[in-house]
This record gives structure tokens, C-alpha cells and sequence, in this order.
């Protein structure tokens, strides 16, 4: 009997040594797998048997395929890659705003809006000059694209942000799916008591990339498997085989543009959690949406509507080549803000060289009084309660967009080498080194032919018996 | 510490692509030839830039304008002084008919047509015209300012040039002012009305009255003082323009260099800096291949 006991162990051996060549194999071919954890067999004793006083060992046998995992440092990797997903959309975003600033062409808005000024001063010289007066014209209509244009590009941004969100929503909803649906495998595979390995894996890389996108909190069941996901604390977003949707609904804001509001949405219940949204690239998009630019264009407002006011006060006193006066210099809708991109050259005097009022008194052609109070304007301390002129509010502005884009730039770089270190612990752990994989090869193949050896030898000895009989 | 292949790799590329971010950078300052190209380069460089481009377009206007009020300070000072001569043959005139023995009733009434031309050259200088805008009207530049009478239809209006910030300078002066002799501000008479002079000589001409004309002697003195006077102002006025321009043309020429020491990027510097960095990635590179090749794969049979 107890040759049986010996072929047994060695043909156990041998799966054994198969299982764990298999699971080798397997770590070589997820070498790059991202998320992958690697696997390895553990063999245990198996119990002894009783022969007369002794205790016989009876081989082996493989207990689980172990993945070696720090959930702990799972954890840390997810919270460093939520910030990092902040910072860098920021950075990327604070990118393309700043370039709206760059005074690169004559048609940028400082650049207009000096030239402006300098049409006025020329004019002065000579005010019944129809060519200068044309000339005037022309520069304030620059400088109206000017103001224009700003309001488009920045509402542009905003506009970008809002379908960016709703992409990235839909991602979101997909990872959610996804991992509900890993929760029921996981469940199920797991009721034989051994781990799902490449399932958690999976249901761990999803954790990840969705910690990129968005502050999350997630605790698992031990006595199911199935992970529990909440969004920005409040919001639940999987439970067990379930997973809510995240929305996006149409909202208005302050200004009048369209913006995206984020809800998560289950069957019973909704709610909106925009405001609640910490981290992640979603944090990221939201905060240059919703208080970068919409401060930036307050700040635009301010300056051209208090420019704007002024002229048309001196305009309108000034009188023009025909006598005429109380005429406005720009039209523009003060109401919700909307003067940076209603702005125009007013109707009344497009096109009308001789209607541009520039003089104090009426038919006195080259009186320019009027003009010579507008171009004073340029270096008025008028705003910002009277310490700013014109050039230092804008001034100031694009130096606050330089300096905080710098500031996310390094923030994201720095961030940046944090979540490397931590990858690099992880691999650490996790990683596959394919030295180490074609050692253990080596290793469970010699055995493989020693535990064929013994199965030959056992095979020997029951000849052996067998033959006692014959002689 | 464990080393997996994939620490490997992925710090190889990350080092990799630092270095060729900083390459990046450094071909586009080549290439604008400008250090600050978007405002995070230098926050506060790019404001001091927005204002030095500023003050350049501004010192620009201001230079043209001073050269244009130069120009027509020039043209009424050239008026001015053929007043002037018309004045001092006025006078002689006067002199010579009033005192002198040659003179006599027939020589006065010829000369009493030379009057008339004289007081028509005095009419042509009133109504002189820079461009197609009449100078000595006062703001009133599109209609001639004095009528064949002698009567005057501009007004006291003072055409104020800005020559440099906040700093104004008027450029013109009223007939009212050189020709009646009013004074701009309360619009009294204080000196001489040369069209009345000349009328007033025309007729002692005419009418062989010698005491008259001798009365001009005086008047033409004292007119000739209006005119010195108003050249005087243009003088000063001239003055101060040369003043302001030298001035401004020594800020334009700070301003371009001050922004250039801002904007411009160090040439020589950034290439050089060029190619240490090529340097060093090619040196990344060279190891990078080292270190991934290897493997105990290629040395187990």
C-alpha cells in the first residue's frame, strides 16, 4: 500500500510542480500588465501518516496562489493620484487660459486698446482731418473686437470644461459598471474561499484610474468581497452588484453661459454633488470653470465697463464737426455682465467720421478739448477705488494668470515624483522581475524531473515485488 | 529593495522625458530668440513688458506730435516775420511822407496805392493757410478768419497739443490777439489794430494830411512790439517742444533696451545650454540601453 502512497506523492509532485510552472507563466505573460500583482504558488505539507510509530510525510500540496499585494499601499497610491489628477488638469487648463492673455499680435487687447489712445492723441493735432477721425474710428473698433474676442475665448475655455466633464462622466459611469460587475464575479468565484486574484487586480486598477478623476472612498465587505465606492464622501456610487450613474444636468450660471452640473443619480434618489468634488481631474475642471474664469472675466467686466462709462460720458458732453452732441462712443448690455462681449463702436457714429465728438463747444473745428480728456484717461487712476489706471489693472491680471500657472505647473511636477516613488514601492511588491520568474522556471522544473524520477522509482520497486514471486 | 523590470522601465522613461522637456524649452527660446514667450516664464517680467510696450507706442505719438506742432510753430513764426518786413516798409513809408522834403501831395496819393497792396499782403498773412487749416483763427480753422474789412470772425480758442503725459502745450495764437492787439483773455484792447492803422494812414495820404500820418509812425511802433511779443511766445514755445523731444527720444531709445534686457533671451547662453542637455540625454540614452538588455533569459539554456 504505502507504494501507492509513494507513487501518489510523486505524481501530486508533479501537478503540483505543473501549477506552479503554470502560475510562473502567468506572472511572464502579465510582466507588463498594468495593475497586475504577481502570483506564486505555496505548497504546504501535506498531514503525516501514521505507519506503526512513525509519522510518514505524505508530499505536498498547494494550499494558494498568493498575490502579493499591499493594500495599504494601494490606498496611499489612490489618494496621491487623486491629487495629482487635480493639479495636472489645473496646470493644463491654466495653460490654455494664460495663452488668451499673451499679447503676441497688434490686435491683443493692451496693445488695442493703447493704440486706441494714441488715435486720439493724433486726431488732436489735427481734428478736422476726416482721414484721422476715420483712423479713430477704426482703433475703437479694435479695441471693441478686442474686448470681443476676450469674452469668447474665455467662454470658450468654459465651454471646453463642460464637455470634457461630460466625457469624463461617462467614464466614470463605465468604471462603475464595471467594477459592480467584478463585485458579483468576485463573489462568486471567491465562495470556494480562495482569493480571485486577476479579478482584484482588475477591480484594483479600476479603483486607480477612477481615483485620477475624482476624490473616492471605497471599504470592502471581507465576508462578500464586493467593494463599496462613494464619491466626494457623500455619494454612493457601487454597492455590491449595484452602481449609480453620475449625470450631468444643465445648469446656468451667473453670467448667463451654460454650465454642467454633476449628479449621481440611483433609483430612488439624486443629488447633486458638484460643489463636494475635492480632488481629481473633476476638481481640477470645476475649479478653473467655476471660479478661475468666472473671477477673470468679473475682473475683464469691471475694466471695460469703468472705461467704457468714462468715454462715453466725455463723448457725450464733447460736440462733433456738425454741432451735434450727447452722443454715446460705445454701445454695450450693462445687465449680467455681458459688456466685455456686447461692446461695439455705437451706431450713432460708425462710419460717421464727423459725428465722433471731440471738441468742448460746438463749430469750433479745431477745438479738441473733448479729445485731449479722453486721451488723460490713459493714465487716470480711476479704477480699483482710484489707485489703478487702466494699464495696471491688466497688468496685474496677467501677472496673477503667469504666476498661478506657475505655481500649478510646479505643483504638478512635484506631484508628479511623490506618485512615482510610491509606484516605484509598488513594483517593488507587486512588479514581476522575469530574472526572478526564470529562476523559479529552473527551480520547478527540476523538480518536476526529480518528482518523474520518483514516480519511475516507485514504479521500479512494485516491479521488484512483483518479480519476488516468479524466482 | 526589489527591482522588477518595470521599475526599470518606467524610470528610464520618466528620466528620459525630463530631459526632453528641458530640451523642448530650450529650442523654443532658440527659436523666438525670447526668454519670456507665455506670462508663466516670468510673471513679473511680463507686466513690466506690457508696460514698456505701452510707453513705446505712447513716446512714439508723442514725438510725432512734437514734430508736428515744431512745423506749425515753424510756419507761424515764418508769418510773423513777413508782418514783420510789411511793418518796417509801412514805416518807412510813413517816415518818408510825413517828414521828408521830396514829399508832396501827388507822391502821397501814389503812394496811397502801395498802401493798398500792403494792406492786401497784410490780409494774405491774417488768412494764411497750413494745410487747409487757416492758423490764426483762433479753434475757428475752416473758414478765413478776417474779411476783406478787416473784420474778424475766429475766435480765442488755444489748440492744445498733449506733447508728453499730462503735459499740454497750445500751439497756435488768435488773430484777434496779433492783429487787434487783445489781449486773449478778457478780450480788452491793449494794443494796436494794424488794419485801422493802415486805413487811417491811407486816408492822411489821401487827404495830404502829414499830422495823421505821423500819428502812424507811432502806432506802427508800438504794432511792431505786438509782433515781437508774439514771436517771442513762439520762440518759447518752439523752446520747450526741443526740450520735451530730446527727452522723449532718450526714453525711446531706454525703453528698447530696457525691453530687450527683459524679453530677450541670453543667445549664447541658451545654446549652450542646448547642447550641454543634448549631452546629458544622450548619455541617459547610452545607459538606458545598457541597463535594459540583459536579462537572465539570454543566459539560461
Amino acid at each position: 500500500m504505502s507504494i501507492n502512497r509513494l507513487m501518489n506523492t510523486g505524481i501530486r509532485s508533479m501537478q503540483n510542480n505543473q501549477v506552479a510552472i503554470r502560475t510562473s507563466g502567468h506572472n511572464i505573460a502579465n510582466a507588463n500588465t498594468e495593475g497586475y500583482s504577481r502570483q506564486d504558488a505555496s505548497s504546504v505539507a501535506q498531514k503525516p501518516i501514521q505507519q506503526g510509530s512513525l509519522l510518514i510525510g505524505d508530499g505536498a500540496e498547494i494550499n494558494r496562489i498568493r498575490r502579493s499585494h499591499d493594500d495599504f499601499l494601494s490606498g496611499q497610491i489612490n489618494k496621491e493620484s487623486e491629487t495629482l489628477g487635480m493639479y495636472k488638469e489645473r496646470s493644463a487648463l491654466l495653460g490654455a487660459v494664460e495663452s488668451i492673455f499673451n499679447e503676441a499680435s497688434e490686435d491683443a487687447f493692451s496693445n488695442s486698446m493703447s493704440k486706441m489712445f494714441n488715435s486720439f492723441r493724433e486726431v488732436s493735432s489735427n481734428p478736422e482731418n476726416s482721414a484721422l477721425r476715420t483712423t479713430v474710428l477704426e482703433s475703437v473698433k479694435g479695441f471693441t473686437t478686442a474686448s470681443n474676442k476676450m469674452a469668447n475665448d474665455l467662454n470658450k475655455i468654459q465651454e471646453n470644461i463642460n464637455s470634457k466633464i461630460g466625457a469624463t462622466a461617462s467614464e466614470v459611469n463605465s468604471i462603475a459598471k464595471e467594477i459592480a460587475n467584478l463585485n458579483e464575479n468576485i463573489g462568486k468565484m471567491e465562495i470556494h474561499g480562495n482569493p480571485a486574484n486577476d479579478l482584484r487586480d482588475r477591480r484594483d486598477l479600476l479603483l486607480k484610474n477612477l481615483s485620477k478623476i475624482v476624490d473616492i472612498q471605497s471599504a470592502e465587505d471581507t465576508s462578500t468581497g464586493m467593494l463599496s465606492v462613494t464619491i466626494c464622501g457623500s455619494a454612493s456610487l457601487v454597492t455590491g452588484r449595484k452602481a449609480n450613474t453620475l449625470a450631468i444636468e444643465r445648469a446656468s450660471s451667473e453670467s448667463g453661459t451654460a454650465v454642467f452640473n454633476l449628479v449621481v443619480k440611483s433609483a430612488s434618489s439624486s443629488m447633486d454633488i458638484t460643489k463636494n468634488i475635492k480632488k481629481g481631474e473633476l476638481a481640477g475642471m470645476l475649479n478653473v470653470r467655476d471660479s478661475l474664469v468666472p473671477e477673470l472675466k468679473d475682473k475683464m467686466e469691471s475694466l471695460v465697463h469703468s472705461l467704457a462709462n468714462k468715454m462715453n460720458e466725455i463723448h457725450s458732453k464733447s460736440f462733433d464737426l456738425l454741432g451735434e452732441t450727447s452722443r454715446k462712443l460705445f454701445d454695450f448690455v450693462s445687465e449680467k455682465k455681458n459688456v466685455l462681449s456686447s461692446i461695439s463702436l455705437s451706431k450713432d457714429v460708425a462710419d460717421q467720421p464727423r459725428k465722433l465728438a471731440l471738441a468742448s463747444r460746438p463749430f469750433e473745428p479745431a477745438n479738441n478739448e473733448g479729445s485731449l480728456e479722453i486721451t488723460s484717461l490713459q493714465n487716470n487712476r480711476f479704477l480699483a477705488e482710484n489707485t489703478e489706471t487702466v494699464g495696471d489693472a491688466f497688468g496685474s491680471l496677467v501677472s496673477t494668470i503667469g504666476i498661478k500657472t506657475r505655481e500649478a505647473n510646479s505643483l504638478t511636477k512635484h506631484q508628479t515624483a511623490v506618485l512615482s516613488q510610491l509606484d516605484t514601492f509598488r513594483d517593488s511588491i507587486s512588479g514581476v522581475s522575469l530574472d526572478e520568474e526564470a529562476i523559479d522556471l529552473v527551480k520547478y522544473q527540476k523538480a518536476f524531473e526529480a518528482s518523474a524520477r520518483v514516480i519511475k522509482v516507485a514504479d521500479e520497486l512494485l516491479e521488484t515485488i512483483l518479480n519476488l514471486k516468479r524466482t | 529593495m526589489r527591482v522588477t523590470n518595470n521599475n526599470l522601465y518606467s524610470s528610464s522613461q520618466q528620466q528620459i522625458n525630463e530631459k526632453r522637456e528641458k530640451l523642448m524649452d530650450l529650442q523654443t527660446e532658440l527659436s523666438t530668440q525670447k526668454r519670456i514667450n507665455k506670462p508663466s516664464d516670468d510673471p513679473v517680467g511680463t507686466v513690466k513688458l506690457l508696460d514698456l510696450r505701452v510707453n513705446d507706442k505712447n513716446l512714439n505719438q508723442f514725438k510725432d506730435t512734437a514734430d508736428t506742432a515744431n512745423i506749425f510753430l515753424n510756419y507761424s513764426d515764418t508769418a510773423m516775420a513777413e508782418l514783420s518786413d510789411i511793418v518796417l516798409s509801412l514805416k518807412d513809408l510813413a517816415i518818408s511822407q510825413s517828414s521828408s522834403a521830396s514829399a508832396n501831395e501827388s507822391t502821397r496819393k501814389a503812394i496811397a496805392g502801395e498802401l493798398e497792396q500792403l494792406y492786401n499782403q497784410t490780409l494774405s498773412v491774417a488768412n494764411r493757410k497750413f494745410g487747409n487749416r487757416y492758423i490764426f483763427g483762433g479753434y475757428n480753422t475752416v473758414k478765413p478768419p478776417f474779411d476783406s474789412y478787416g473784420n474778424y470772425f475766429g475766435d480765442n480758442g488755444s489748440i492744445r497739443l498733449e506733447i508728453n503725459e499730462n503735459n499740454y502745450l497750445p500751439i497756435n495764437i488768435p488773430g484777434s490777439k496779433i492783429f487787434y492787439g487783445m489781449g486773449e483773455i478778457n478780450g480788452e484792447i491793449k494794443g494796436e489794430n494794424i488794419f485801422d492803422v493802415i486805413k487811417v494812414m491811407h486816408d492822411g495820404l489821401m487827404t495830404n494830411d502829414t499830422k495823421i500820418i505821423q500819428t502812424c509812425i507811432e502806432r506802427l511802433d508800438k504794432f511792431q512790439e505786438q509782433v515781437i511779443e508774439v514771436r517771442a511766445t513762439i520762440g518759447a514755445r518752439a523752446k520747450t517742444i526741443e526740450g520735451y523731444k530730446d527727452g522723449i527720444e532718450k526714453s525711446i531709445v531706454d525703453n528698447v533696451s530696457l525691453k530687450s534686457e527683459i524679453e530677450d533671451s541670453d543667445i549664447v547662453k541658451a545654446a549652450s545650454e542646448l547642447k550641454k542637455e543634448e549631452n546629458i540625454l544622450s548619455a541617459s540614452l547610452n545607459v538606458t540601453n545598457r541597463l535594459l538588455q540583459p536579462s537572465l533569459m539570454d543566459f539560461l539554456r
